[in-house]
């Protein structure tokens, strides 16, 4: 089978929420396990596997929360635009919801991101905030997780919420590379990328490994807590099915 | 642990903060799982009440 073929019946299989919620009743569980794992491990590396930094301090242990949190914001408004895409383009119901569930989720991390950046910001640099290319295309971020929210709640029928959010969804994803390249083409306050770059990482192995962890443990986080949301708003269509029908019974 | 001990506060203010977050996230999830379950259950039992009624 054609490769672009494999892909559409993939896309197919789980656009049945039914076959969709028997995966979740095990990804679920899996996930939260592992996520309650690796986020003791990181916890424990980050305050007593890893050394203080020779210019940060104590403050290196706030980079091993606010840089998976950063990576975990990307990731999810990555992941959501381009479900958006396949629920417009094939009406996937599964994907469509999909961005619905994650969005507070994506929000949340990347408030985390916002408020620990700030929380180093202001010993290191000596200032909570600045309106430098990085910050403010994540602030921009943030904006977008409220703005797409907002949006698809704000219609009667939920279809033409999450259409318009969707489009907001895919317009918006403009700012991912920005967020990602603008300590390149900026010059920036804030540092440039010292592990996800072409060379080496530029951080020593002791503080790479609870940063790894806790990268790992954000994303079951997110796995976790997705599925669960997921489920819900596929019961909450069920259920708007249901109440519909029985007004039309009433009638 | 070495290094500046002022810092330690910013350093549990982040933790305290994402923790915060988290926590929410968790419990939001849960009470809106546990809602729409609810609700769904109770309209399946109408909807079950209504066909039995009209069976009748």
């Amino acid at each position: 089978m054609p490769d672009d073929e494999c892909e559409v019946v993939l896309i197919k299989t789980f656009a049945n929420p039914t076959r969709f919620l028997a995966l979740i009743r095990w990804v679920m569980p899996t996930a939260s396990v592992l996520a309650v794992a690796l986020l003791a491990a990181g916890l424990w590396l980050a305050f007593f596997g890893s050394p203080t930094d020779y210019q940060q301090g104590q403050t290196v242990r706030i980079m091993y929360i606010h840089v998976p949190a950063a990576w975990m914001a990307l990731f999810v408004y990555t992941s959501m635009a381009a479900a958006a895409f396949v629920g417009l383009v094939w009406k996937h119901v599964v994907a469509e919801l999909y961005a619905r569930a994650a969005a507070p989720l994506g929000a949340g991390f990347t408030l985390i991101c916002l408020v620990t950046g700030a929380l180093w910001g202001q010993p290191m640099w000596g200032t909570w905030w600045a309106w430098d290319a990085r910050m403010t295309s994540v602030l921009v971020l943030f904006f977008l997780y409220l703005g797409y929210i907002a949006l698809s709640d704000a219609f009667d029928d939920p279809q033409k919420g999450i259409n318009a959010g969707a489009v907001l969804l895919i317009v918006g994803v403009i700012n991912v590379p920005i967020i990602k390249f603008s300590v390149d083409w900026w010059n920036t306050l804030h540092q440039p990328a010292s592990v996800t770059r072409m060379a080496m990482p530029a951080v020593d192995l002791s503080m790479l490994w609870p940063l790894v962890v806790m990268a790992a443990a954000f994303k079951a986080l997110f796995v976790a807590l997705a599925c669960l949301r997921l489920r819900t708003e596929i019961q909450r269509r069920r259920l708007a099915v249901r109440q519909m029908q029985q007004a039309e019974h009433a009638a | 642990m070495n290094g500046n001990p002022d810092h330690l506060y910013y350093v549990a203010l982040a933790y305290l903060a994402a923790t915060v977050v988290i926590v929410f996230l968790v419990l939001q999830s849960l009470f809106a799982a546990a809602a729409v379950r609810r609700a769904l259950e109770d309209a399946e039992k109408t909807a079950e009440n209504d066909a039995g009624d009209q069976a009748s």
